[in-house]
């Protein structure tokens, strides 16, 4: 049983305005999210608040949405905010805002949630055949894994049912559950912050699998609820894994208890590189501005990985002080991810330098060149009548391709792009071809070609770098099907290198998460 | 591939994946034990009352069911089979006057000690000996006792101890009675779990609801899993209890309809032991089964007491009792109690240390509570209720959540 001392909160000291901001009060005087007004104020705590500070805000900007008398101006704010926002953590809420939008993303957004329901409409009636009938092939696990998150991800809104065959399949009741299938279905409830998950997830705490604890940690802080922070409390201080604990003490950063910060600071010495990643990502919760100069340190190592979650910590503990390296990543970085972690940790540092009423130290806010495509190099164009004839073969090749005549289509492109190698055009729409005909060996081969010469437009085209990204994930799973790892690995490795921000949320979770048993499963 | 395993896949082949075609289960009696046999994802799947994992009862039951003469008279699979005594003798009774003397030994201590000093060395020396002279391993009852035991003293409650202590002495005494009298033979099987004849009752064609679930301590930190169930023929509660070393227990999420074909009740203290043998599970689709629960609920507070004063006579020391109970009101701040409609009051407790209060008002949410299954416990501050699941309505629909 805990003792009297380790359960009270152990908070940190922040007395700025976001320090004392909260989510709800009744208390005159007292500032919180759900009373604000302001939209540029609502704005940078959706970018640099507390998690539970971002997810009230996206709610509070819901209803501000909603509201008629809300300014075009601050209407146009809040949907270039919202459309540039890639926060999985707080991403049922962004959709929600998304469904209040005008224009295309709104129409996205409300199709992604009607093909959820529809989803959940259909398992569930396969989950009460599972049960009634003895089906044999387990609902869930049935489900692709960015099927399974992209649902996990509107948890909120399913039924009870699915919801309690969830809890059977995370607790091992389910009659087919390994500690594998448990896993992959704990990564696939991370963000779903639903109270009715945490019984199951509170019984998981005490597994004997130290694996199973971490990904339940990861969980359960994120579900606002009075049973997580007791439960967690509990496990932090009787657990003595290093990785555990520090999952365990990252969980409890996040409900604002940061009991474990000296132990996290202590091992992101650790000689052990697992440990040390591990405890980098936890001072996104329990790190304070003395941690900066670490941090920094390792956004300037030679590791591109290392220094991706470098700078993904040093947006979240947002100290004016990681700006400028922040900027100079994010101007000279030469990978995708990690000139886009740069660049949103230097909007997340704004956000909350904005919030506590400071400036950045020697220098204004630097400018991020972000949005715009930057492919370093520029080649010049060919002669006019080798564009032509380029650009003959390509409308030839959509000629057929509209008349059905595929084959013939992709020949067509093909020789538009041999004729005009530096176009991107017809590469990019047969590369489409084939991933809609499920051929992704060759479908990736000509997204690489394309990437070669045009990546940075590609990123930000939210329509082909999720076609990409979705690309590179189905290979991997084919090949991992083959029992390749390494090289299943290394086409994960590949994408994640690129900037996914206009990714769904989903799929780059999916991404991740392979990513993260593949490395294990491959001992790296 | 080994015999055993040609004998699997021949079985598998035989029995239907689907209930409404041919035969999809099989359950024989091999010895005292029980063993069920199925198939799920193509794979024989199975269950032994023995606890196993393909153990000889399993083995002897595939070759009987697949026909295999070699397997059974052969190399007589039978013979390695350990059966647990029917009843225990009267020599082993005898053979456990170590366990009586340890018991007494760790009455002593505790007192000695006080619950001053948890960590006293006499009384970890105590409990040692009293998990040496216990038989290995441990019965279900005797290793939640221990984990109650370190829990109270660790909390420093002196009630919960000496009610615990106050079993322990009458169940040393039941050790050394020279006599089989009915009560310590009783008392005996409540501490041991020992298989006796009349011990078990049969359970058939009955429907429960599992309602709750909680994990509680035993030798060691949340070491028992239990599960509650309802008849919902006559409101009677079970439990269906598994250790977490234990890879099969009954099956299917929470809540559930159970309906089971066949079970053994275990007789002795309220909640009954349940073992499912035989049984099919589905969701309770839509509300007509948690509307069956609300008048079985408790509504108030002095039956509750009568309840728990009963439980603790009948089995001091062991007895959990657990209850429907039907509020009328939910009284607000994070140390909140719940109050009948007399204005008796019953408090809410998480068994953590913490009060349950904002566990209870987190399951319950926006929804109006009905009723709240819960266990009883005997707190200084009077009788306690620690919530597992409650039962809801929100518009004119009837939820139940789990607290636990």
């Amino acid at each position: 049983m805990p003792g009297g001392a380790s359960f009270t909160p152990v908070r940190a000291r922040d007395s700025s305005f976001l320090g004392r901001l909260k989510t709800e009060s009744d208390v005159a005087g007292e500032q919180s999210v759900a009373a604000m007004a302001d939209v540029p104020t609502l704005l940078a705590v959706l970018r640099a608040g507390s998690l539970l500070q971002r997810r009230a805000a996206a709610r509070r900007l819901a209803e501000r949405l909603a509201d008629k008398e809300l300014t075009s101006d601050d209407r146009r704010r809040i949907q270039e905010t919202i459309e540039q926002l890639r926060d999985v953590e707080i991403a049922y809420e962004l959709l929600a805002c998304h469904g209040l939008l005008p224009g295309e993303a709104a129409r996205e957004a409300q199709r992604a949630r009607r093909e959820v329901l529809e989803l959940a409409a259909r398992l569930e009636r396969t989950i009460v055949d599972y049960w009634d009938r003895g089906s044999d092939d387990e609902p869930m696990m049935a489900l692709s894994g960015d099927a399974r998150a992209q649902l996990m991800l509107h948890a909120r809104d399913l039924s009870d049912v699915v919801l309690w065959h969830v809890s059977a399949l995370v607790e091992g009741s389910s009659g087919a559950t390994d500690p594998a299938t448990q896993r992959t279905l704990l990564a696939a409830v991370r963000y779903a912050a639903d109270p009715r998950l945490v019984p199951a997830l509170v019984a998981l705490l005490e597994a004997d699998d130290s694996r199973l604890v971490i990904e339940t940690a990861r969980a359960i802080s994120r579900i606002e609820d009075a049973r997580v922070w007791p439960a967690l409390v509990a496990a932090y201080e009787r657990s003595v894994i290093e990785g555990e604990r520090i999952a365990l003490g990252a969980a409890l950063g996040r409900l604002g208890d940061v009991r474990a910060a000296v132990y996290v600071r202590a091992q992101l010495k650790s000689e052990d590189e697992h440990v040390a990643m591990r405890a980098l990502e936890a001072l996104r919760t329990v790190g304070t501005a003395e941690d900066v100069p670490a941090v920094v340190a390792i956004l300037r190592g030679g590791d591109a990985l290392l220094a991706t979650k470098a700078a993904h910590t040093l947006g979240r503990i947002s100290d004016g002080r990681a700006l400028s390296e922040l900027a100079k990543v994010a101007r000279e970085a030469e990978i995708g991810s990690l000139r886009a972690a740069a660049e949103e940790a230097v909007h997340q540092i704004g956000s909350r330098l904005v919030l506590r009423g400071e400036e950045p130290r020697g220098e204004s806010l630097p400018m991020i060149a972000s949005g715009g495509p930057r492919d370093i190099v520029e080649a010049a164009p060919p002669a006019l009548t080798i564009r032509l004839r380029a650009l003959l073969r390509f409308v030839s090749g959509r000629f057929w391709q509209l008349v059905g005549a595929k084959e013939r289509a992709l020949r067509r492109f093909d020789d538009a792009a041999k004729c005009w190698p530096e176009w991107t055009m017809p590469l990019l729409v047969a590369a489409v071809m084939h991933a809609a005909r499920d051929d992704f060996p060759q479908a990736l081969t000509l997204f690489r070609r394309a990437l070669a010469r045009s990546r940075a437009r590609i990123e930000h085209n939210p329509l082909l770098i999720r076609e990409v990204a979705r690309c590179f994930l189905r290979r991997a799973e084919e090949v991992e099907r083959d029992v390749r790892i390494a090289i299943a690995r290394g086409l994960l490795d590949e994408v994640l290198m690129l900037d996914l921000r206009r990714v769904p949320s989903s799929l780059r979770f999916e991404i991740g998460r392979r990513h993260e048993l593949l490395r294990l499963a491959g001992g790296g | 591939m080994s015999s055993d395993a040609a004998l699997r896949e021949a079985l598998a082949a035989r029995l239907s994946p689907s209930p409404e075609a041919g035969v999809s289960r099989a359950s024989l009696s091999i010895g005292t034990e029980q063993v069920t046999l199925w198939v799920r994802s193509g794979q024989l799947r199975e269950s032994c009352t023995c606890g196993g994992e393909g153990c000889d009862h399993v083995r002897a039951a595939i070759a009987f069911l697949v026909g295999d003469a070699s397997a059974l008279l052969g190399e007589t699979p039978l013979r390695g089979i350990s059966l647990r005594p029917l009843v225990v003798p009267v020599a082993e009774v005898s053979a456990l006057a170590p366990l009586a003397d340890a018991l007494d030994e760790l009455c002593l201590a505790t007192v000695r000690a006080g619950l001053g000093s948890p960590d006293a060395p006499a009384l970890k020396q105590a409990l040692e000996q009293l998990t040496r002279s216990a038989p290995q391993p441990p019965s279900a009852a005797l290793g939640r006792w221990l984990g109650r035991f370190r829990g109270a003293v660790a909390a420093g409650d002196i009630g919960e101890v000496a009610r615990l202590l106050e079993g322990a002495r009458r169940f040393a005494d039941a050790l050394r009675s020279p006599g089989m009298q009915a009560a310590d033979v009783e008392l005996r099987r409540a501490w041991l779990g020992a298989v006796e004849p009349g011990g078990v009752t049969a359970l058939a064609d009955a429907t429960l609801l599992e309602l709750g679930r909680e994990w509680v301590a035993g030798p060691e930190r949340a070491a028992l899993e239990r599960r509650y169930l309802v008849d919902l023929a006559d409101g009677e509660l079970y439990v269906e209890q598994r250790a977490r070393s234990d890879a099969e227990g009954s099956v299917g999420p929470c809540p559930r309809l159970v309906h089971v074909a066949y079970a053994d009740v275990e007789l002795g203290h309220r909640p009954r032991r349940v073992r499912l043998l035989q049984y099919t599970v589905a969701i309770p689709e839509g509300e007509t089964a948690f509307q069956r629960l609300v008048p079985l609920a408790v509504g108030d507070v002095a039956a509750l007491r009568g309840l728990y004063t009963a439980a603790q006579a009948e089995c001091p020391g062991l007895a959990e009792p657990v209850a429907l109970f039907a509020p009328s009101e939910l009284e607000p701040g994070s140390d909140g109690t719940l109050c009948d409609a007399k204005g008796e009051r019953v408090w809410l407790d998480d068994e953590q240390g913490g009060p349950g209060a904002d566990s209870l008002r987190a399951a319950v949410g926006s929804a109006d509570l009905v009723c709240v299954l819960g266990r009883l416990l005997g707190r200084a501050a009077g009788l306690t209720l620690r919530p597992l699941s409650v039962l809801v309505r929100r518009g004119a629909w009837l939820e139940l959540h789990r607290v636990t």
